[in-house]
């Protein structure tokens, strides 16, 4: 097993506008996930919880670690086909029935050398960084402002009021499974990470949460302030946040050691002589 | 004999011509190829060419001939289904057939008065033998001195006996062939009598093409030094890629082993995904032009500053036309109309002007969602769009023109030593650092991420990347450096050492060094 050591907190708050909540998070170390969900009739609560189901699967029934990516894809699969179903199943009352979720994931893996983070995206939630203190937007938004943006069509700043904003162009539950952005981070890069949902990034600037994650040293603390901010800042959609921080490498002496935390704080408390 | 003019016919295998060897490789053995015109071109001699040759052992390389001349004495090396024909001054002759060695077979001759090297049999009946004194070309068989179509064994025969003067042997060859070789004897020798096409000819064959854009530099060089002494041209060179282009496919012997390489026709891809750019309207008036500039793009690609990887993250294809149509996901009633300019504007885009070549993608796909009721109460805010997922695929990195660089290849095309031990094949992309990051792959390309020690820090977290070639540089790994802070140096085996250009790959020939920094270093070698 790993001997990574992962500390865990997360939030999640209907806002002030919506009536109901179709944000999904879990956090079952080493597995955590943020699902955002979209479509009528609860469609949207169901797509998410249903990927949040399936990452929750993984973590309790265990996952081949050195297969991190087609593991990940089975999942996406699984949830794809779901949805379907629900879906399907639902479009026989003669509903007009659709369901879709963005979902963004962590997990940890094992490549030829080490222990590492595999994040996978779909859609416009997100997944952010904290690297020597730094905040570092890791994942791409599947949207349409940001292909935009990145074509050159649109400028950075106007992507807050651009009518297409919240347009994705990938995400689980269309009419078929779209590819994935997969991204492998080495453990002492990321001392902390956070998954969010778009009523988070949609709402706080990148220096509020980098700000905000700064001052909370504790992951538990940090979501909360990140969603409660993110709330205060107008909350017009669902927000979610998961923080994750890498706080043990026992097997690399050279980095922050855990172990050795603790035998001095137990020096300090006389435990030891 | 002297080792200045041979003719040729063309065919498949390799023939490089330097001034003091000559080698014929098979066509499989086309990676080779770079690195041994740039040693033949460099004036390499026998013993040289030939330890390249067999550097990597003789057991995969199924066949080759080296002739070299030096001082009277003609050295032949044979392996594999080669035939050579020597012709004493004596009027003895003398036949070597590699064909016939379970290694190789060597043969030291003196005097000799005329060569031929015959590889293949020659494929489309008959065919001109044509002129050449230094460079790289497909060839099927060799004479020297030159033969010209119809008749010339005579003539050359008579002409050269008792002198190894090669202006002695040029100019008879002129006489007696009425067509081919327009100026007769009394023009200045050298110049005149090969430029009308037997020399411009070679040059333009495709094998130049592929070295050219691997080592554009030193073909250009080298080019420079030895056309003119025929008489071609100077421009001759920097166009010459132009024509061939259609050719590498059919000929190139890697086609078959890589369906992606084959399938894609050349120019069809990446070229679109640029030219997409310019929006619908001009899109479609620029269909019509839409043969010949394609065959254009090698003159780009020969250009070692372009700035093909500087954007790979960039989207290639904005794609304004099919937007409208395309009901978002969801349907929602946009609160502003979408304006129309947004989409409509062409993307403005530091274009290859010789790229025109537009894809017929301009439909988009019908969205197969079902509709949905736009009055429902969905989240509201996030909106699936009914985008055609290749609209937005990113654009890969890679020479335009040519097809996208497999992202994991059945075989390894490289083996990378590092200098603390470790060894690891190139099969896919290799990202080495001080701490490597992998970002935005999809779950079929995943890279392997590669630590280095960096006591000192010299070493930036995601310092180089190596992975298979595409293109010109299929079968061959590429070395990119990824914007490392204190760069990276390339030392290439008969090469000054250079340094990598961020974003810019280059091309590795087994012995390669890639030194990191802080200590590092990576060998190259044939897996």
């Amino acid at each position: 097993m790993s001997k990574v050591e992962l500390h865990f907190g997360a939030a999640t708050d209907i806002g002030r506008v919506r009536d109901h909540n179709e944000d999904s998070w879990m956090a079952e170390p080493p597995v955590f996930a943020v699902a955002d969900g979209m479509g009528g009739h609860q469609g949207g609560e169901i797509a998410s919880a249903i990927v949040v189901e399936e990452f929750a699967r993984l973590a309790d029934e265990g996952y081949d670690r050195t297969r991190g990516t087609e593991v990940v894809t089975e999942t996406l699969e699984a949830c794809q086909r779901r949805i379907e179903e629900y879906a399907a199943s639902r479009r026989t009352h003669n509903e007009v029935w659709y369901a879709g979720t963005t979902v963004v994931a962590a997990l940890l893996v094992e490549d030829h050398e080490a222990d590492k983070w595999l994040l996978v995206n779909l859609g416009d939630s997100r997944i952010y960084r904290v690297n020597d203190g730094v905040l570092d937007q890791v994942s791409v938004d599947h949207s349409v402002v940001q292909e935009l943006m990145e074509a050159g069509v649109i400028s950075e700043a106007d992507v807050a009021t651009h009518p297409e904003r919240h347009v994705i162009t990938r995400a689980l539950g269309g009419p078929e499974l779209p590819e994935a952005d997969f991204f492998l981070l080495p453990l002492s890069s990321a001392e902390r990470l956070v998954l969010c949902s778009d009523g988070v990034s949609g709402m706080l600037q990148h220096d509020e949460i980098a700000e905000i994650l700064a001052d909370a040293y504790d992951p538990r603390d940090a979501a909360d302030r990140i969603v409660a901010a993110a709330v205060a800042a107008g909350g017009t959609d669902n927000a979610t946040a998961v923080v994750i921080d890498v706080v043990g490498l026992s097997t690399n002496a050279e980095s922050y050691d855990a172990a050795q935390q603790r035998l001095s704080l137990e020096e300090k408390l006389g435990a030891l002589p | 004999m002297s080792s200045d003019l041979k003719s040729y016919r063309p065919g498949t295998w390799f023939g490089i011509f330097g001034e003091h060897a000559t080698v014929l490789l098979p066509p499989s053995e086309k990676r080779r190829v770079a690195a041994l015109w740039e040693l033949v071109d460099d004036g390499a001699d026998f013993g040289e060419v030939l330890d390249a040759l067999i550097a990597s052992g003789l057991r995969d390389l199924p066949g080759f001939v080296l002739v070299s001349n030096t001082e009277g004495t003609t050295k032949v090396v044979l392996r594999g289904p080669a035939l050579a024909t020597f012709a004493l001054v004596g009027g003895e002759t003398v036949e070597v057939n590699g064909a016939e060695a379970a290694t190789w077979v060597e043969r030291s001759l003196v005097d000799v008065d005329a060569m031929q090297l015959v590889v293949e049999e020659p494929t489309d009946g008959e065919q001109a033998d044509l002129v050449i004194s230094g460079g790289l070309v497909r060839v099927s068989r060799v004479d020297e001195p030159p033969k010209t179509t119809g008749g010339a064994r005579s003539g050359k025969r008579a002409a050269s006996t008792g002198t190894g003067s090669a202006k002695a042997e040029v100019a008879p060859v002129a006489v007696p062939v009425a067509e081919p070789v327009a100026v007769p004897v009394a023009e200045p020798v050298l110049e005149e009598p090969v430029v009308e096409e037997p020399v411009a000819k070679p040059v333009v064959e495709e094998p130049v093409a592929e070295v050219a854009d691997v080592h554009s530099e030193s073909v250009a060089a080298s080019a420079d030094v030895d056309v003119p002494e025929v008489g071609v041209p100077e421009v001759g060179v920097p166009e010459v890629p132009i024509a061939p282009v259609p050719i590498p496919v059919p000929l190139d012997p890697f086609a078959k082993a890589d369906a992606q390489a084959s399938d894609v026709p050349v120019g069809a891809e990446p070229v679109a995904e640029k030219s997409t750019q310019a929006g619908p309207a001009e899109a479609a008036v620029e269909e019509p032009a839409l043969d010949q500039p394609t065959y254009q793009e090698p003159a780009a690609e020969a250009v070692p500053e372009e700035p093909v990887w500087g954007q790979p993250e960039q989207p290639a294809e904005p794609q304004s036309a099919p937007m409208p149509e395309a009901p978002a996901w969801g349907d929602a009633p946009a609160p502003e109309p979408v304006p129309e300019p947004v989409w409509g504007a062409p993307v403005p885009q530091q274009q290859p002007e010789a790229t025109p070549y537009v894809p017929e993608q301009a439909p988009a796909p019908e969205p197969a969602y079902a509709e949905p009721d736009p009055n429902e109460d969905h989240d509201g805010m996030t909106r699936a769009g009914a985008w055609d997922p290749n609209q937005f695929a990113r654009q890969q990195p890679g020479i335009p023109g040519q097809p996208p660089a497999p992202s994991v290849t059945a075989r390894p095309v490289a083996r990378l030593t590092f200098s603390n031990g470790d060894v690891i094949d190139v099969d896919r992309a290799i990202l080495v650092g001080r701490a490597p990051e992998a970002r935005r792959f999809s779950s079929t390309d995943q890279p392997r991420l590669v630590t280095v020690p960096s006591p000192n820090q010299e070493i930036s977290s995601t310092h180089l990347e190596i992975r298979p070639g595409s293109g010109v540089d299929h079968g061959t790994a590429i070395v990119t450096d990824m914007g490392s802070t204190n760069g990276t140096v390339l030392v290439q085996p008969g090469l000054a050492p250079e340094d990598l250009q961020p974003g810019i790959p280059v091309q590795l020939i087994p012995g390669a060094i890639v030194d990191l920094g802080d200590g590092v270093t990576i060998s190259v070698t044939n897996p």
